[in-house]
């Protein structure tokens, strides 16, 4: 079999200089060196050259690491030129006069104006509406739909109610009975509502399959995604409806059910979610209360731009901006038929007055004058023209108006620490959405007129549904989740892994992420370290595990990380399949993910891509084998000395996640050594040690404050110089500062970036 | 549900060309939604130049009132009583078919029978809607006239167009069920009507509406631009100025002609915010009225139902002074005075909708060929029942129209022969395009195969 192998080349990143050294003969030599074997491609100080190596000079590398690699690969035409003491001279130069600097290089970087990304114009749009609508919140609901039992007549299908009970899951065959004595087993119905809590954005497809007669909607909106099934037709049927929905977001369900006469009385309710598995819909997604339906732009919106590892919205083309006015014009269209809905007495002027003016403030994000309302709204109530027609058209100018599209507009424009600007950043930066009527009204009331006050904001606005499921996307981004398929191990040599199975595994992973990280406010150590779990009936039959609890009652249940033999996020089984060949661990790709996420290291992406070929090697050689004779060059080794090691660390499972003691009968070798960003060399018994060093050292934290950071400003933090991300990472590391709370000072520290408070 | 035209073979257009092309004519990309459902907008059916024959059927709910609509003489010198008085002036191009029955029994209540047989000749499946009476059912066990004859000539080059056929609604009552549903594509495949003309001309015209819109907003948000561009410094503004151009590239998008000057005949004009209720009923039908004709201008479709209401319907005709509804109306027995003048009124309301569907075909030349379209359409107006207050499925109204079928119109016709059941008609109409079936709906209704109406 084939495998292709990524080979990474790790360097270090960074840029510039102009420090002065000692002028010992020693430095002199270094500096005569480089400029004679090195500038040519990484520039005089190390700046880089384009076309040849375009980086700075810099890493993380030891002073050791740094001689032996030039002494063995540099310079890479001819690397028999630099070697000994030659090469130590020019890296002790280099290692000392800028390669630890990376803030020589830093060029002061701008706070770039960039528009709405597609998350944060959907969430956007969403919480606009739901100004009006009512923001859908769910206040400590039960698991399951409210299903009340009802005694048919004739036409009259809701008789008498007989019975009211939460169903976990819609899946139901009554046979030729009736689900509740006292009900005429020919003729019932059943009416199930309440709510489903996605926690992931995309489309999510529903599937209703009956026997009988239906009627389903979901987040329905003047009759869409309904399906009207309420004519039986004799046989299963089945129908579904497909709707893009925001992960994090509760969405209204109903679902009545008819039977009358027929020899059967089955329904079942299934979904397909963007991962594509197809199930009954789990109960940890079905809530008893019912929440406003949302108005979510289902337009397909051309993808951000990702370069940078998260999603940013730095261009506009002609395929964005019509997704965009299409998206617009739906909306306009959907505000149009709210506004019909208002009773028409001699009221409704001032009310639909009232409503637009505040849907265009609130869309742009301030309070306008009176010469603006004129402008934008009250200039197009005109004779003639139907208040639904006038108000589509107000909307479908706001909407396309770049002072919602470009939510950050006014900080570039304002100097002063105007509320609403602080409060715009705030609701971009925590919900990637807008200030709501609350938020409104706090500053109306005259309450964020100081720094005191946005930080209490900032706290209050963590506890909003929206900073959760926020967070929750930047997780899927972390832990490498983004727009990657669920794992497929082959099934004949992982029996049991199905793909279901798959979807567990990263459910059980971002149900942790959910509860024991946000909602228990989890500190840095509980993090990394993962000490609990959440298992599922199928997750534990294939792990081996016995539950404590009736698999029908939960779904999925929280222990002990260590009944299943695991020692930190990095053994999450999750990560260990998805970090895998079909057949085999892959060393590699668990110690890429290991490296840059537990232990904070930076790598370059792969500058080549190797194909290995599993017939190559002997058949008797463990993966560890075959990874370390293909690493062993001295050019491969500047990455795999830090990837082989962490991903070794981790072969006491194998690619399904399992914890094995054996590799084709031997015993599995897993002690390695680490030489960490200092140089000081460590030796990992198992991946319990590797966490500890991660636990102990301060790289880990700072990559992830500033990973977080960038997710949530969608700007690089040399932008905000004044932003304290080294010191919150230090706190961090330190437990004193959760990872929640870090999360609202993070968006709080961006939103006062910049901003002068007058006294 | 049913998507129209979804199979239309001749759409396989391999897409990259197709996006080629709509480029080469300067379409936009908003209007793509559409265009990817369509093929013949460019004058394809220029090339077809045999004689057309199309096919509308126009219903209306809850029974006539007989004593005022049927005319006593048969033959060519029939009287037009009230209701159809205004039909007058096509009387020679009218058949009047007397003494047709909805013979088809079973489950259902006779409005859901009167329904959802009145165009599939067969029977309910037993099921789990509960009428006002008899037992309950669920939808035809086959396939509707017009369906079938759609299929029929979607399945030859010559007659295949870009739906084949449309379904147009008035105030039709967002529910899926046998009183509100007549055609049907197969067994308990229900075909739901477009109830609102800004949908129907989306589906037929793509988003010229929409780009309508968006142009009479382009001013306001230039400004915009200009105003908020102004005020940021020079190293900002690009992503502004970017942003702008895509502007102006609509605006230029808008006023290039192209999509308009490929059809033969422009989409009609939607006046702005006409509201989908019981009130705008008028209005409502007689822009899907225009919106009918156009699209068999274009070609789009040579099958058309249109449906007013429902079976049961309840539409309050305050047009007419009337604030009952329809449907509780037709309750009332013949000796309430006011109930049946009303009834009447609400029949001729529906024949003089009749009539200007008959007036928009006949005013409109035939593409491409002589004569107007109406000579080259049949026209049917009918309903579920014959009577209201009695729920009758005899004498089910049915009135043609227009010389599509070769039909010896100008007449009335008395059906006297043993089987009167309105399979027969049914059959008729299918043999008249061409499309000789032996049978429809239900085969033992189908005794004396399809009535001769050309002699």
């Amino acid at each position: 079999m084939n495998f292709k192998l990524h080979f990474m080349y790790a360097f270090l990143v960074g840029i510039f200089f102009i420090h002065r050294l000692p002028a010992t003969p020693d430095n002199i030599k270094g500096r005569n060196l480089f400029i004679q074997y090195c500038a040519e491609c990484h520039g005089e100080r190390g700046e880089g050259v384009e076309d040849e190596y375009s980086k700075p000079l810099v890493g993380d590398w030891s002073i050791n690491k740094l001689i032996n690699y030039v002494d063995e690969t540099m310079p890479d035409y001819d690397p028999k030129l630099v070697t000994g003491s030659d090469a130590e001279t020019i890296s002790r130069y280099v290692y000392q006069s800028f390669y630890r600097k990376p803030e020589l290089f830093s060029k002061k970087e701008k706070i770039q104006l960039s528009r709405l990304t597609n998350r944060q114009f959907r969430q956007s749009v969403a919480d606009l509406f739901s100004q009006f609508l009512g923001q859908p919140i769910l206040k400590n609901p039960g698991n399951g739909l409210r299903g009340q039992y009802f005694k048919a007549e004739g036409m009259n299908k809701r008789k008498q109610k007989i019975a009211e009970r939460i169903d976990p899951a819609i899946d139901f065959n009554f046979g030729q009975s009736a689900p509740f004595d006292g009900l005429d087993p020919q003729k019932f119905s059943i009416y199930w509502e309440g709510s489903i809590l996605p926690t992931e954005s995309g489309w999510y497809d529903f599937f209703l399959q009956s026997t009988n007669g239906f009627k389903f909607s979901i987040n329905s909106l003047g009759g869409s995604h309904t399906i009207d099934a309420k004519v039986g037709k004799g046989s299963v049927d089945e129908q579904s409806t497909k709707i893009y929905l925001l992960g994090g977001r509760p969405y209204p369900i109903k679902l009545s059910f008819y039977k009358f006469n027929d020899p059967n009385a089955t329904i079942e309710l299934s979904w397909k979610t963007p991962l594509g598995e197809r199930e009954l819909i789990p109960r940890e997604y079905l809530f008893d209360q019912a929440v406003a339906p949302s108005f979510i732009p289902q337009e397909n919106l051309p993808p951000d731009d990702a370069s940078h590892g998260y999603g940013r919205g730095l261009r506009v083309d002609a395929s964005w901006d019509e997704a965009i006015t299409f998206a617009a014009f739906k909306a306009a269209k959907f505000a149009g038929q709210m506004i019909d809905q208002i009773k028409n007495d001699e009221k409704k002027k001032e009310k639909v007055m009232s409503i637009t003016e505040n849907f265009v403030q609130y869309a742009f994000r301030e309070k306008l004058t009176e010469e603006e309302l004129d402008d934008y709204v009250r200039s197009k109530f005109t004779e003639g023209l139907t208040w639904q027609t006038s108000v589509e058209k107000i909307v479908l100018r706001t909407l396309k108006s770049p002072r919602f599209l470009y939510p950050e507009l006014q900080s570039l424009i304002k100097e002063d620490a105007d509320p609403y600007v602080v409060a715009a950043k705030l609701a971009l930066y925590l919900w990637d959405s807008i200030p709501g009527i609350a938020i409104h009204q706090r500053i109306e009331r005259g309450q964020l007129n100081n720094p005191k006050q946005a930080r209490d904001l900032a706290k209050h606005m963590l506890r909003d549904q929206r900073s959760a499921a926020k967070f929750n996307d930047f997780m899927i981004d972390w832990l490498d989740m983004r727009n990657k398929e669920l794992p497929a191990l082959s099934k004949t040599v992982h029996l049991g892994f199905s793909s279901a199975l798959a979807l567990d595994l990263r459910r059980s992973l971002m149900i942790w992420v959910g509860k024991n990280i946000w909602k228990n406010k989890g500190t840095w150590q509980s993090f990394l370290s993962m000490d609990k779990i959440h298992l599922n009936q199928r997750m534990a039959d294939f792990y081996g595990i016995k539950l404590p609890w009736d698999p029908n009652e939960n779904s999925f249940a929280e222990m002990d990380a260590t009944t299943l033999d695991r020692y930190g996020l990095h053994t999450h089984p999750y990560i260990l399949a998805s970090h895998s060949y079909p057949e085999e661990s892959s060393p590699i790709h668990r110690g890429i993910f290991t490296s840059r996420k537990i232990l904070g290291r930076s790598l370059r992406p792969p500058s080549e891509a190797f194909s290995l070929n599993n017939a190559d090697f002997d058949p008797s050689w463990t993966m560890r084998q075959k990874v370390e004779e293909l690493t062993k060059s001295a050019n491969c080794m500047s990455c795999h000395d830090l990837i082989n090691p962490t991903g070794f660390v981790l072969e006491g499972y194998d690619a399904a996640g399992k914890s094995r003691s054996l590799i084709l009968g031997k015993p599995i070798d897993l002690k390695v050594e680490y030489v960490d960003s200092t140089g000081n060399e460590r030796k990992f018994q198992d991946p319990e040690d590797l966490l500890e060093h991660a636990l102990d050292s301060s790289r880990p934290s700072q990559s992830f404050v500033n990973e977080l950071f960038k997710y949530l400003a969608k700007q690089s933090p040399s932008s905000f110089d004044k932003v304290e991300t080294n010191e919150l990472s230090k706190i961090l590391k330190n437990n004193q500062l959760s990872i929640p709370d870090l999360y609202w000072q993070l968006g709080y520290q961006a939103a006062i970036y910049g901003m002068s408070w007058k006294k | 549900m049913v998507c129209h035209g979804k199979n239309n073979p001749a759409m396989n257009l391999d897409p990259i060309n197709r996006r080629a092309v709509l480029r080469k004519i300067g379409l936009s990309a908003l209007s793509l939604p559409i265009l990817s459902q369509t093929n013949s907008l460019f004058g394809e059916s220029s090339s077809k130049n045999s004689p057309k024959q199309r096919l509308v059927i126009m219903f209306s709910p809850n029974g006539t009132i007989p004593d005022h609509f049927w005319p006593v003489r048969i033959g060519e010198d029939f009287e037009h009583k009230t209701i159809l008085k205004p039909l007058e002036p096509f009387h020679d191009k009218l058949l009047i078919l007397r003494n047709i029955h909805n013979k088809v029994k079973g489950d259902g209540d006779n409005h859901m029978r009167g329904m959802s047989c009145l165009l599939t000749g067969i029977e309910l499946f037993p099921g789990n809607v509960m009428g006002g009476g008899g037992t309950p059912a669920g939808w035809p066990k086959g396939i509707s006239i017009d369906r079938e004859i759609s299929k029929h000539l979607q399945s030859q080059e010559h007659t295949r167009t870009r739906f084949g056929s449309l379904h147009f609604g008035v105030g039709v009552k967002d529910s899926a069920d046998p009183w509100t549903r007549m055609s049907y594509d197969g067994p308990n495949q229900p075909v739901t009507p477009l109830s609102d003309p800004y949908e129907t001309h989306r589906k037929l015209y793509g988003n010229i509406q929409q780009r309508k819109q968006v142009h009479s907003i382009l001013d306001g948000l230039r400004e915009d631009f200009k105003k908020v561009a102004n005020q940021l410094p020079e190293s900002d503004r690009k992503l502004l100025i970017d942003h702008a151009h895509l502007v102006d590239r609509m605006d230029r998008n808008f006023a290039s002609d192209s999509y308009r000057s490929a059809l033969v005949s422009p989409p009609p004009d939607l006046p702005e915010g006409l509201r989908n209720q019981n009130d705008n009923i008028p209005e409502l039908g007689r822009l899907q009225i225009d919106l009918l004709v156009n699209s068999f201008v274009n070609d789009f479709a040579r099958v058309a139902t249109l449906q007013y209401t429902k079976s049961v319907g309840q539409a309050k005709m305050n047009w007419l002074d009337i604030d009952d509804a329809h449907h509780t109306l037709s309750h009332e027995p013949d000796k309430n005075k006011d109930a049946y003048d009303k009834l009447i009124r609400i029949n001729t309301w529906f024949a003089e909708e009749f009539a200007y569907l008959l007036k928009k075909l006949e005013t409109t030349p035939e593409p491409g060929q002589k004569g107007n379209m109406l000579d080259n359409t049949l026209v049917v107006w009918t309903n579920e029942l014959g009577k209201g207050n009695s729920h009758t499925l005899d004498h089910i109204p049915f009135v043609l129209a227009g010389n599509g079928f070769g039909f010896r119109m100008g007449r009335s016709y008395w059906c006297g022969d043993n089987n009167n059941a309105h399979n027969r008609l049914l059959l008729s109409l299918a043999h008249a395009v061409g499309h000789p079936l032996e049978t429809f709906g239900n085969p033992s209704l189908c005794k004396g195969g399809p009535l001769d109406l050309a002699v």
